[in-house]
């Protein structure tokens, strides 16, 4: 409150009216002791008793707008989640990462999204609620290979901090321990130009990534098996290195998604190119797989050597890459592959894995 | 109408012994000198037939050396006090009608410099009271009360400095005053057209134009209004 100097012209009862030398007519509280018409007095300039309702009640109408205006009360979707596995579904998550809105990509998906509620939930449950009942529905199956890609997509940059991939993949790791199923994870990022791409298109951004990616890497068949960006790769790879790996198996042993597994994702995750593709790429569609099982890629051959790979006993170094080389689990694991198959040729005619 | 600057730079070398600047300063004051003392008699007088113009002229030469700044009583102010109570006295000994203030004082008082003080600080603010009371129903009659002064106030200082040119010119101009004094209105469009100043502008702050027009234009009436608001206040923004 600063002080004002005038002559009072006019007493109210509880203000006065001053004028200033500069020629400004002012109200000003009325001093303690009595003065009257004519005297120069100074003033403090909370003005009159008038303005402070008026101010309180400002105050309160502020309060309350900023109350809305204050992010943490928005719910506005901030970032996209999305999880493919072969229903696909996307959240969208506020600034406190909630889910504020689930939608479900393809038929699967919605019928997903009518068994759980999703909304308010924190990130993670939300995530675990969606695999549990992935499992619970059989989308996820306990004993086969499963993929599941996880795009995630930041509206705004500043709410980039909300998303933490290894989260994620955590949670998700998590959760298919605690069900007893492995599965290949993978959380991309995705800008959200490609996200809205995606939805032109009328896929996930899972799947519409995994399309844009198709040409060049061939030998992504499936989702989860995005290779991310160079940068990316080995952090997507760190993330494997969590995994339950999932066998591989040659060609005709009957892997639902297709044969190239976790060998390829290493050998994708090398690099944006490929190396050369001795087949060309199909996707795993629907289309492609009509044959059953038999339509089965030949496994995928990198010119890179891997510089990294995850620990993993069951390839030899020598026979990592060619076509001769030992499957993985070829002998030991050969019944389990069988009931993969057999698992996987029921499902095979439910169109599961029509990606 | 009063020039104060010129006057205080008088004053000042009057005071300070220049014979010449004394007698310039007496001559501007005679206009002076003759409305107040008319005033405080309630007559016409004139120079040469009556002696209270002599006491009048005698009181306010005294004004010049007893006037001291720091009362922040302006000397106009100081000098018609001074000239009341001189004529007071006298027309008391001359045992005539008593006049408009009946003071106590006498002469020997007076000049006890202490309670000379004490008094014309008190007359002063009588006065001033006076002058405020006088100028709230000058503005009444124009239908503009202080609260709307304070409403329609420039706040900004740029606008504050136009308003106040505008109405410098205005109180200066005869034409214009008496124009508004008929019509208690702002004769808008010719001050428009005369200051350049915007129409809206005038519009907006009219009643607060109006206001201080009236004060530079009867200065003498309103003596320490006009000379605390004096011309050019809008600069004086220093605190």
């Amino acid at each position: 409150m600063k002080q004002i100097t005038g002559m009072v012209v006019e007493l109210k009862e509880k203000t006065c009216v001053i004028l200033t030398r500069s020629g400004e007519f002012r109200e000003v509280r009325r001093p303690s002791r009595e003065v009257r018409p004519g005297e120069e007095i100074v003033a403090k300039t909370a003005a009159a008793v008038w303005w402070k309702p008026l101010l309180a009640a400002a105050s309160v109408f502020i309060l309350l707008w900023a109350g809305f205006l204050y992010s943490g009360w928005s719910n506005e979707a901030v970032a996209y989640v999305g999880l493919d596995i072969n229903p696909s579904v996307e959240l969208g998550i506020n600034r406190r990462q909630q889910v504020c809105q689930a939608s479900g990509l393809d038929a699967e998906g919605r019928a997903l999204l009518q068994k759980v509620t999703l909304r308010g939930l924190p990130l993670d449950e939300a995530i675990t609620a969606v695999l549990t009942e992935a499992v619970s529905e059989q989308y996820l199956n306990p004993a086969g290979e499963n993929v599941i890609l996880t795009t995630v997509t930041v509206v705004k940059e500043q709410s980039r901090a909300i998303l933490d991939r290894e989260q994620i993949s955590r949670c998700i790791q998590g959760t298919l321990n605690r069900s007893g199923v492995r599965a290949e994870v993978a959380v991309e990022e995705a800008p959200a130009e490609v996200r809205r791409q995606a939805r032109e298109a009328g896929l996930s951004t899972g799947k519409y990534l995994q399309r844009l990616r198709g040409p060049e890497k061939r030998g992504l068949p499936v989702p989860g098996s995005i290779a991310g960006l160079p940068q990316k790769n080995a952090a997507v790879r760190e993330e494997k290195e969590h995994f339950k790996t999932r066998e591989l198996t040659g060609p005709g042993k009957g892997i639902p998604k297709g044969a190239p597994g976790k060998e390829e994702k290493e050998a994708g995750k090398k690099g944006p190119e490929r190396g050369a593709q001795k087949e060309p790429f199909k996707e795993n569609t629907r289309e492609n797989t009509q044959n059953g099982l038999d339509e089965i890629r030949p496994p995928f051959q990198s010119r890179f050597p891997e510089k990294k790979r995850p620990p993993d006993e069951r390839y030899s170094p020598n026979e990592r890459y060619g076509s001769d080389r030992k499957q993985n689990g070829d002998n030991d694991r050969t019944d389990q592959a069988d009931q993969v198959k057999v698992k996987a040729g029921k499902k095979m005619s439910t169109a599961k894995w029509a990606i | 109408m009063l020039p104060f600057e010129n006057l205080e730079k008088e004053l000042k070398k009057a005071r300070s012994g220049d014979p010449d600047a004394r007698e310039k300063l007496l001559e501007d004051l005679r206009q002076f000198v003759l409305q107040t003392a008319s005033h405080l008699c309630r007559r016409r007088l004139e120079w040469g037939r009556d002696d209270e113009l002599s006491i009048a002229y005698l009181a306010v030469n005294e004004a010049i050396d007893r006037y001291r700044e720091e009362q922040q009583v302006p000397f106009l102010a100081y000098a018609r006090l001074l000239v009341k109570s001189r004529l007071t006295d006298y027309l008391r000994r001359e045992a005539r009608v008593p006049l408009l203030l009946d003071s106590e004082e006498t002469a020997a008082a007076l000049d006890a410099s202490r309670a000379w003080e004490e008094h014309w600080v008190r007359e002063a603010a009588l006065e001033r009271e006076e002058e405020i009371k006088e100028f709230n129903s000058l503005l009444n009659s124009y239908g503009i009360s202080f609260a709307d002064l304070v409403k329609y106030s420039p706040k900004h200082a740029d606008t504050r400095r136009v308003l106040l040119s505008v109405a410098g010119y205005l109180s200066a101009r005869r034409d214009l005053m008496s124009s508004l004094v008929r019509t208690k209105k702002l004769p808008v469009r010719e001050l428009a057209e005369l200051t350049g100043v915007n129409p809206k502008t005038l519009e907006r702050g009219r009643k607060y134009i109006i206001a201080v027009a009236l004060i530079w234009h009867h200065c003498a009436d309103f003596l320490y209004l006009c000379s605390y608001l004096r011309p050019g206040a809008g600069e004086e923004e220093k605190k």
